[in-house]
């Protein structure tokens, strides 16, 4: 069964949460808005997610942010303001309960800031999150300009450059607000001590910013071979997985992630780490 | 830009801290529908059902009919608006979400409109797709007005053009990296939501122009181009030049947003229902 719960301050803020029949302490996967997608979540996945958790003990609260769905445009506070209120909420009257936080783009970005802020998120779930462009990522847009008509070269090559210039910090999506490089991997390093989960997936939709599965390593160093993080690359999908197969994979992935990875009786199996960053110290090299 | 961004955001902030709403869940157990109710200040006898588009183009209407609800509601009229079964954050798979379906959804809303805040006449405020809907379901239900936004006024065409454009999405060099690896378009979807046999069945059977004259006695139409008012309209009102199209853009996150010539529009058209009231 799903509540409509309107939270934050002065009740401005309306999500809804499943499970009201489980136990207080049953574990919470937290999604706000994928950019400005209502609640239900991408083609509905945020809906789905939660009637498939909820056969397997766990909770869903989907959200909508400030100026997005339903909730009021300018409240007085910010996304990771209300990211914070809805855990603060879902804390006050589900005693015990840990937290997943995170989604599709931006919303990987509020789980990782949640994370970073309240000690009872035990995962985040990063679906096109945070990574960095580094040499990988310029290395695969120079041979995929190299697999291009000749009479293109004089052009990339042109924008290649002006880019450069204005891309100083290996940051290529500012609109999200990342850390700087080196503070994200500190913030990495600092979760996986807590014993955060994380669920990594990059897709081919974000061909501006992820092109190579090495550049996971890259960006976080050994953390990126941590077995508590789980790293997927599917060039093959979109951002919001369009494709009724693509989503399927997803559903599957983050559910398996929950129940094997972050649920409390959970115990971090031993699984290899992607073979991309099997050896990021390779990596570093490259550098 | 940014003034017009600047402009858009106050006249939307107004509009929300004027009313209140309340969200809950309409129908039975099972069978439940999220739903919202904008309430007006003061004794309305006029109420306004909002039913949204169909497909991709709800979710990306619905801050949309969201603040449409927010400005009819400090004008005098309470609005309800609601997801259909199998859609949004309504129960059902959308797989059930059909011709019937949305028929009942119609049939629960209205009811609850009137009852709730005991009204003495309901307009019903169709988008897009949902004029479809709604043309059909007047045709057997009594309502005081049908306002028809935008509306798709040929269910078969209407599908023939989803399914080229959703054969051209999966493809689609601008969502996928290998676009040409993919091409399962057997999957039951379209434009990435379910669309049984059913629905696809239902909906083109329906044609505006079929059902609009024995649907209500008052019809009024909302076109992008109203210079040639069609046949049925007892009155037309034009969407502002501009207006972007709720079927122009496939990126879920292409959200609609009222701008201050929709606003007024939107105004306009509340007006006008108020002045029908007896």
């Amino acid at each position: 069964m799903e509540t409509i719960v309107r939270f934050g301050p002065n009740a401005q803020l309306v999500g809804i949460l499943s499970g009201t029949e489980l136990a207080a302490d049953a574990p919470v996967l937290v999604l706000p808005n994928a950019g400005l997608v209502p609640r239900a979540g991408p083609f509905r996945l945020h809906v789905e997610l939660a009637r498939r958790l909820l056969a397997l003990g766990w909770r869903t609260f989907r959200f909508d942010l400030p100026g997005v769905g339903e909730s009021a445009r300018d409240p007085g506070f910010d996304y990771r303001e209300a990211t914070l209120a809805a855990l603060e909420y879902l804390g006050a009257n589900l005693s015990g309960a840990r937290f997943a936080v995170g989604g599709v783009c931006s919303a990987a970005d509020l789980g990782w800031m949640a994370a970073l802020s309240n000690e009872r998120v035990a995962g985040v779930m990063m679906l096109d999150g945070m990574c960095y462009a580094g040499p990988w990522f310029q290395l695969a847009r120079f041979t995929a300009a190299l697999r291009r008509d000749p009479r293109h070269w004089f052009g990339i090559a042109r924008r290649l450059i002006q880019r450069k210039r204005v891309r100083t910090n290996d940051r290529p999506m500012d609109l999200r607000n990342w850390p700087p490089l080196h503070e994200a991997r500190v913030q990495m390093a600092t979760l996986l001590a807590r014993g955060v989960r994380f669920l990594c997936v990059y897709t081919g939709g974000i061909g501006d910013y992820f092109l190579d599965v090495r550049q996971f390593g890259w960006t976080f160093r050994a953390a990126a071979s941590d077995p508590r993080v789980r790293l997927h690359h599917w060039p093959d999908c979109d951002h919001t997985y369009f494709a009724r197969a693509h989503r399927e994979r997803l559903l599957d992935t983050v559910i398996t992630w929950l129940v094997n990875d972050v649920s409390p009786a959970a115990s971090v199996r031993a699984q290899p780490p992607h073979p991309a960053v099997a050896r990021p110290a390779r990596h570093e090299q490259v550098t | 830009m940014l003034a017009d961004i600047a402009e858009r955001t106050d006249m939307a902030r107004c509009a929300e801290k004027t009313v209140d709403w309340e969200p809950f869940w309409l129908g039975p157990p099972g069978r439940r529908l999220y739903a919202s109710l904008h309430h007006a200040s003061g004794r309305a006898r006029t109420g306004v059902l909002l039913a949204p588009p169909l497909l991709a183009e709800q979710p990306r209407s619905r801050r949309l009919m969201f603040e449409v609800a927010g400005v009819l509601a400090a004008l005098g009229l309470p609005c309800l608006r609601f997801d259909y079964y199998g859609t949004g954050d309504s129960e059902g798979s959308g797989e059930a979400h059909d011709l019937d379906a949305m028929h009942s959804d119609l049939e629960f809303a209205a009811a609850r409109l009137r009852q709730q805040m005991g009204l003495e006449r309901v307009v019903l405020m169709a988008w897009r797709g949902g004029a479809l809907v709604a043309c059909s379901w007047a045709l057997q239900h009594a309502i005081d007005a049908l306002v028809l936004c935008d509306p798709v006024m040929d269910g078969s065409a209407w599908l023939v053009e989803l399914e080229s454009a959703d054969r051209m999405e999966r493809v689609s060099p601008g969502r996928y990296l290998h676009p040409a690896r993919l091409g399962d378009s057997d999957d039951g979807q379209l434009m990435g939501f379910p669309a049984s046999a059913e629905w696809r069945r239902g909906i083109s059977s329906l044609r505006i122009a079929d059902m609009a004259l024995q649907a209500c006695p008052t019809i009024w139409a909302v076109l992008r181009n109203a210079s040639a008012p069609p046949a049925w309209a007892d009155q037309t009102f034009a969407l502002p030049p501009g207006t972007p199209r709720f079927d122009g853009q496939t990126r879920m996150d292409a959200t609609l947003f009222l701008s201050p010539q929709l606003r007024r529009l939107v105004v306009e058209l509340g007006k006008a229902l108020v002045s029908l009231e007896p």
